[in-house]
């Protein structure tokens, strides 16, 4: 069901009558300057994004400000991390738009997607949980083992979608080519008109 | 006009760079490279904001 919803979105919305009619997502690809001006701007509200995360998160680890009481650098820097997060978004689901089936199929896409599912359980524990009792050590140099815990989490599985976000643009393992049978069966590549041809099988 | 009308020898320069240290130790690991630079990115986004 999601595989058909993505095909009709690549290939059929905003599609127009004629032979050359493109749909909305083959235009946003094809076109001259503006898949890159997204794909910037993806990265620039990623340095304001991740980068005041890093900056609360090393706060949590007892390693910068310590000083400074976690709530006042969480009030100053929370709100742009939240714009960060809005820019982020709308890019992210722009850039995905533009090649939704490819992304679909695409290993490092569906590991960002469990990473960025693993940072948002973190964020929700460390608000529902750790946060409770922020009060009584909002001050502290080096705030306890849940609070430093859920910083180092949140540090790993952001660099992590950071990480499988860049390494999505690369064709190492698209279907279609010889790659390893467990690749194409986490990618379905089966379900592609590329299809799934399997490495080992093609060894002598 | 091209830059190699005001030095020709840049061209050659820049192709023979492949080969010299660094770019034989990060070309083959070029992607790892290129998170390393973004990563800096977020570093720098972050420490320029507090």
């Amino acid at each position: 069901v999601i595989r058909d919803f993505l095909a009709w979105l690549q290939n059929s919305l905003g599609k127009g009558e004629g032979d050359i009619a493109q749909s909305w997502s083959e235009a946003l690809l094809g076109s001259l300057n503006f898949w890159g001006l997204i794909e910037g701007t993806h990265v620039l509200a990623l340095m304001l994004f991740a980068g005041t995360i890093l900056v609360v998160d090393l706060r949590l680890l007892g390693v910068t400000f310590r000083k400074t009481p976690v709530s006042l650098l969480s009030a100053k820097v929370l709100p742009l991390t939240v714009f960060g997060f809005g820019i982020m978004l709308i890019t992210g689901l722009a850039l995905f738009y533009a090649k939704p089936l490819a992304y679909y199929h695409n290993i490092w896409f569906r590991a960002k997607l469990i990473f960025l599912l693993l940072a948002i359980i973190n964020i929700a524990i460390f608000h529902l949980r750790v946060q409770r009792n922020q009060a009584a050590w909002d001050r502290m140099e080096r705030p306890p083992a849940s609070a430093r815990a859920s910083a180092a989490v949140s540090l790993l599985a952001w660099v992590l979608v950071i990480t499988m976000g860049r390494f999505m643009a690369y064709s190492w393992f698209e279907c279609g080519k010889p790659i390893p049978a467990w690749i194409n069966a986490v990618q379905e590549c089966a379900l592609t008109d590329e299809g799934a041809v399997d490495l080992a099988g093609l060894q002598p | 006009v091209t830059p190699a009308s005001f030095f020709p020898e840049l061209r050659p320069w820049v192709e023979g760079l492949v080969n010299v240290w660094p770019a034989y130790i990060i070309k083959p690991q070029f992607a790892s490279w290129q998170v390393l630079h973004i990563l800096s990115l977020v570093i720098l986004g972050g420490t320029t904001i507090c």
